[in-house]
């Protein structure tokens, strides 16, 4: 026998990056700087406090992930010196365990499994660069490299102040089927790690590259890097870019019975609702059926494809959102409202008819005078 | 109808274009200078650095500025640096000696004539071999350098305050250009002018087939924050530099609400050339716009140009060229003299907002009165802000509803109506159709990759899915790579990214037998199996060892310890790290916990240099080994991609200055804006503005008797070096020029005299001490220091230089590694060496 190698590893300097970050690659290349972007994680102060000194008893898990894509975004402005923290990722909280990565009481960088209080090493490093404090980012995603070979990895990253500390990759047997939660944990002398402006962006899959072609205009590129994923995105009224996925949101205005509000047309159609959806996800996939639309259009089963869609649970509400989209789209009305300065597209609104998400708001001017329609469509949450 | 009770709105229209007009200082206009400029808000004026005198130039024209600075003279001035502290009227010029050290100069600004407070020498940055190449001010006591080192060839990026000096962990391959740095929300951005690792290409001659280097380059950007430097940024990379597709000379500036940064650009190809300064914009320094070019009403220098805004005014500038342009939003503030209310003037108006939002406009255009506007024409790039809200209380409450850009401007008249239709969209528009990419633009997230070499064929190959072989037979078995060649060299590239600069690559693996001659590692920057880095444990040695391949012959870089693995096959795990020019090897019993065992930083190159001095700098990962196989009679064929024996590099790459900018219009163009040129035709003669000729040159120098001259050369710009064979041993060289050899014969001096002064850009000098000698024990350009007292000057720069200088003299000195005297230690001239010489410039010169 000659030879051989095993468990291959390879990683690059690159720079994380996000559907944001791809909003922000190709808006800064057409000049526009201003971004909007929502996250599903916003925290300024977040406190990890110790009860156990030197030890990794102590941990906080900040938030449950449907998707395993995940930057976490955070700043450390304390001396890490003699002391570690890690990033608690794809935490099970049915098993009480997890993976962290981060770095140790003696500097060095590691990757381990965590059961919530002993860190086992599943990679340690000492860095050429110490790991500082400041801004970090903080990378996990499940992906597969073959398209013949269900090889399932668990990818890790953490940066430094834009500067790559180490990449770890993990190959699991199966992929992650629960909605994992990520946090923190602290071992140190101190009395607590404190970690600011924490944020996850809501567009936070990875896309692993953005490009142009010549003579292309940067739609075009970041089209390419959407794919088939359901976002939306417009200028606002700053000339800033705005890019989000939908979600609850909270009404704008609401048009009371006084206001002179006049509902010119409605339109329903209802050609394109599904009642039951099966979303087929990369390696998994979840159905929903709802109840109202079964009432109102019987039992209609369209079966959906995202690759993107990595988990179980991703797959479940996706499904869900697959038929809000639908619903919101089968309803259009046209208003005729007072003028509302502040009113942006894609606000909701609340009239005597119902919750609207504005699609389009047209406005004529004249001296002393500004009409306002607008054509809304139906908000879809909570009861889609 | 809905009816508002009282609301208003309006309309103001901005120009968003940048009209740089030049202002005549009485100044002729230079290439090549160096200089700084700065804004001097307090005073209304900027401040310029240049030969030894501080000028300052108010925003409007003959306003009251402080006088002219003196500085005393300073043998170098490469590269000056200016800050500015507005909240204590102190202004900052930073100043190097001799490529060493960097002053501070204090002068306290007033009008009239500003005090001198003290000069305060910082840290010395540098250690041994190492020069400052560049360095760039932020803050009054921070500063930003690039450090090379003549020896290893590479560039340092690190930063000093008053006492300190924190070196970075990026030594970079290639030689920097230019270099500028500014701090920017609670950061600093770091900008430089450089090359990138190329892509390799292969083209045919005859009958041998070439494989070469496109050379790579362009803009680059860091952010350091935290005292910490990030990965690295491209802002403008171009695949192919030449003469005519090049990024240099950058220039960095905070602009109102943004970083601005310019740099000197080449596009297009000959004889249609097209040169420009470029104008690049980012909130983060992470994110730039696309270069567009900037427009400037006469033709500029090459010496790169740096925007400055104080308040209102913006100004182009170089060492003596002031251009001055109302502030546009390209800079992030709009000037109230770029804006006009045109809401009394409106007929008509409609505003829709959705995903892509659009507004139609009529103005009233009553006896022509926007006939030939100074603003609403159709030559400028103009913003509507629609500002919509309600008086309360005889209080106008009013937000900003939406900016759109005017697409067309349509004049209507008809008797009874004189009316401009006016269409605009919002800034969608700019990604859907207004910027459109130039070139083939990519911006990669991090790569990661793993292999399990898992087959599920049970043909032994189907765990090759990311493996291309190289040389040698190679399967998967047991979920394995292994290879199949008995005692034979194999090598297999992983094909997850095959152009990996930075990065990283581990593996495990496990020998066959205790032959003591078996190895197996990890290659990297590979392009092919004769050509690549390899960190490869022998049992031979019992040492990991760092070599680099090229044309197939190995040399030995670094080796670790011994590691006593030579008496069993046990699984062991290596690692390696390239980070630019510093690769660490680390190694592993377990997978777990990791040993640093090699750490080595590679040479990196000063010039695009010829066969055999390349970096391998990008490549394929993979794996190299030899074992043995009892298998491997009986096995398939051994594969083997062709020799590359030769090192595959054929260098010929004609880079000289960009096509002078021309100040003719082509005549099918009236409105041409003379910043844009097209070159029609390869000479370039009288074409630059200020009247100088333009000229390459080339001094001969052949040993026997004296430098020939200096001829013109190259009108075509094609630049090649002239080759001269050396004559007899230790001869000094007199005329125009000298050539003489110091006691310690690792020195060569190379004294050459124009007779009067030019203008010079750059000098390059190199030499090959015996034709029997490898091209390795030349002495390459990297190898010149400055050094030179009144007029005499050197750049040894060909052109990656600081800029250029007027000198009468050149004055070279170059030294060679190696024991002076000692064995295989060449005296410079020995006897049927070569020298290369050539000095590009400007200039009148008869020689």
């Amino acid at each position: 026998m000659g030879v051989k190698f095993d468990n291959s590893i390879v990683h690059d300097f690159g720079h994380p990056q996000t559907l944001e970050e791809a909003f922000r690659v190709y808006g800064s290349w057409a000049n526009i700087h201003d971004y909007l972007f929502d996250n599903d994680i916003e925290e300024d102060i977040f406190e990890v406090s110790q009860s156990v000194e030197d030890s990794w008893s102590n941990y906080e898990i900040i938030a449950t992930k449907t998707s395993t894509d995940v930057l976490l975004e955070f700043d450390i402005d304390q001396d890490l010196t003699g002391d570690g923290f890690g990033v608690i990722s794809a935490w099970d909280a049915d098993e009480d365990t997890g993976y962290i990565a981060g770095v140790d009481a003696s500097g060095d960088v590691f990757l381990g499994t965590y059961n919530g209080s002993t860190v086992t090493n599943i990679w340690k490093r000492t860095p050429t660069v110490p790991v500082a404090s400041g801004h970090f980012q903080f990378t996990m995603s499940q992906r597969t490299f073959s398209s013949d070979n269900a090889d399932i990895w668990l990818v890790f990253g953490l940066w430094c102040n834009n500067a790559l500390v180490d990449s770890w990759l993990v190959q699991l047997d199966e992929p992650i089927q629960y909605a994992p939660s990520i946090g923190f944990a602290y071992y140190g002398a101190d009395t607590e790690l404190t970690v600011t402006n924490l944020r996850m962006p809501q567009l936070t899959q990875f896309v692993e590259w953005n490009s142009l072609d010549p003579g292309e205009p940067t739609i075009g590129g970041l089209q390419r890097s959407i794919e088939g994923r359901y976002l939306k995105f417009h200028i606002r009224h700053n000339g800033g870019l705005r890019a989000w996925k939908s979600k609850p949101i909270s009404s704008t205005r609401t048009f009371s019975d006084l206001d002179d509000v006049y509902v010119r047309g409605r339109s329903y159609d209802k050609r394109q609702l599904y009642s039951h959806v099966r979303l087929l996800g990369a390696y998994t996939q979840a159905e929903y059926v709802s109840g109202r639309l079964v009432k109102e259009v019987g039992h209609r089963f369209t079966e959906v494809n995202n690759p993107y869609v990595m988990t179980k649970d991703d797959c479940y509400q996706e499904a869900k959102d697959h038929i809000r989209r639908m619903s919101e789209q089968a309803l259009v009305e046209e208003i005729i409202s007072p003028f509302t300065p502040l009113i942006e597209i894609e606000d909701r609104i609340t009239t005597s008819d119902g919750e609207r998400i504005v699609t389009t708001r047209s406005l004529q001017f004249q001296p002393g005078h500004v009409e306002q329609q607008l054509s809304a469509r139906k908000y879809g949450y909570p009861d889609a | 109808m809905a009816q508002t009770d009282a609301p208003d709105w309006s309309v103001i229209a901005h120009r968003l274009n940048l009209d740089f007009v030049l202002r005549n200082t009485g100044d002729t206009q230079l290439d090549f200078a160096e200089w700084d400029a700065i804004a001097i808000p307090d005073f209304d004026c900027v401040a310029v650095y240049y030969a030894n005198v501080i000028k300052f130039h108010p925003t409007v024209d003959g306003g009251t500025v402080p006088n002219n600075i003196s500085v005393p003279t300073t043998t170098s001035v490469a590269n000056p640096s200016l800050f500015y502290d507005e909240s204590t009227s102190k202004l900052y010029l930073f100043r190097d000696s001799a490529g060493l050290t960097v002053n501070r100069r204090e002068y306290t600004v007033t009008l009239g004539d500003s005090t001198f407070v003290e000069e305060v020498a910082l840290p010395d940055p540098t250690g041994t071999n190492e020069v400052i190449s560049a360095y760039s001010a932020v803050s009054d006591d921070r500063i930003h350098y690039a450090i090379f080192n003549v020896v290893t060839k590479l560039t340092n990026l690190r930063v000093s305050d008053l006492s300190d000096v924190t070196n970075s962990d990026i030594w970079y391959q290639y030689p920097i250009q230019s270099f500028e740095a500014c701090e920017y929300n609670n950061s600093d951005v770091i900008v430089v002018a450089t090359q990138t690792p190329g892509m390799v290409s292969t083209k045919a001659e005859l009958d041998q087939t070439y494989r070469y280097i496109e050379h790579s380059g362009g803009v680059l950007s860091w952010v350091y924050s935290n005292g910490q430097w990030s990965n690295h940024y491209e802002v403008d990379v171009v695949d192919n530099i030449s003469e005519t597709m090049i990024r240099r000379n950058v220039r960095l500036s905070v602009t109102h609400d943004r970083l601005t940064l310019t740099c000197f650009a080449a596009t297009g190809e000959l004889p249609y050339a097209i040169s420009s300064y470029r104008h690049y914009h980012s909130k983060d320094g992470k994110h730039w716009s696309i270069g567009r070019i900037l427009s400037l009403d006469e033709p500029p220098t090459y010496s790169g140009l740096k925007i400055v805004a104080v308040d209102d005014i913006a100004f182009a500038l170089d060492a003596v060229s002031i251009y001055v342009s109302d502030c546009t939003m390209e800079l992030g503030y709009s000037s109230p003299n770029v804006q006009l209310d045109i809401s009394d003037d409106i007929a008509s108006y409609s505003y829709s907002q959705n995903n892509a939002s659009s507004a139609s406009i009529t103005i009233e255009n009553q006896d022509g009165a926007y006939d030939g506007h100074e603003l609403i024409n159709i030559n400028n790039q103009i913003l509507l802000y629609h500002y919509a809200g309600y008086w309360v209380d005889e209080e106008l409450l009013m937000v900003l509803i939406g900016i759109t850009e005017v697409d067309t401007l349509e004049f209507v008249y008809e008797a009874d109506s004189q009316v401009i239709n006016v269409v605009s969209r919002d800034f969608l528009a700019w990604m859907t159709d207004k910027y459109t990419s130039e070139n083939s633009e990519y911006w990669e997230g991090q790569l990661v990759g793993a292999d399990d070499y898992k087959d599920n064929t049970t043909t032994r190959y189907g765990g090759l899915r990311h493996s291309a072989t190289q040389a040698g037979t190679w399967h998967t078995a047991e979920n394995k790579l292994e290879l199949r060649s008995n005692n034979k060299e194999g090598i297999s590239f992983n094909t997850h990214n095959p152009y990996i600069w930075n990065g990283s690559y581990q593996s495990e693996f496990e020998l066959s037998a205790l032959s003591g001659t078996e190895y197996a590692g990890l290659v990297f920057r590979a392009l092919d199996k004769d050509n690549l880095w390899h960190a490869t444990y022998f049992q031979s040695t019992d040492t990991i060892q760092l070599r680099q391949r090229k044309g197939g012959t190995d040399t030995l870089k670094a080796s670790s310890p011994t590691l006593s693995w030579n008496a069993d096959t046990n699984v062991h795990y290596l690692r390696v790290v390239f980070y630019y020019a510093h690769i660490t090897v680390y190694y592993s019993g377990d997978g777990i916990t990791w040993t640093e065992a090699i750490d080595y930083y590679a040479n990196g190159i000063h010039d695009i240099e010829t066969v055999g001095n390349l970096l391998l700098d990008k490549g394929y990962v993979g794996q190299i080994a030899s074992g043995y196989d009892p298998q491997a009679e009986w096995s398939t064929p051994e594969f083997n991609s062709p020799d590359f024996d030769f090192s595959p590099f054929d260098f010929n790459l004609p880079i000289s200055l960009p096509m002078p900018l021309s100040s003719d219009p082509p005549p099918e163009e009236e409105e041409y804006v003379p910043a844009i040129v097209f070159a029609t035709a390869p000479e370039r003669e009288d074409s630059k503005p200020s009247g100088v000729k333009v000229r390459h040159w080339s001094v001969t120098y052949d040993f026997s008797n004296s430098i020939v001259g200096l001829t013109d050369k190259n009108y075509d710009g094609q630049v090649a070096f002239d080759k001269f064979t050396m004559g007899a041993e230790n001869q000094a060289q007199f005329v125009n020029g000298r050539m003489q050899v110091t006691a310690d014969d690792r020195d060569l001096t190379v004294w050459i005299d124009f007779g009067s002064e030019q203008r010079i850009d750059d000098i390059k000098v190199q030499f090959q001490l015996y034709p029997n000698h490898t091209w390795t024990q030349y002495v390459s350009p990297a190898g010149f220091t400055t050094h030179g007292a009144g007029s005499s000057i050197i750049t040894s720069d060909i052109f990656l230089g600081t800029g250029s200088v007027y000198a009468d003299r050149a004055y070279i000195q170059g030294r060679r590694s190696g024991h002076p005297g000692g064995a295989g230690s060449p005296s410079p001239l020995g006897s049927g060496g070569y020298l290369y010489i050539q000095i590009w410039g400007y200039g009148d010169f008869n020689p």
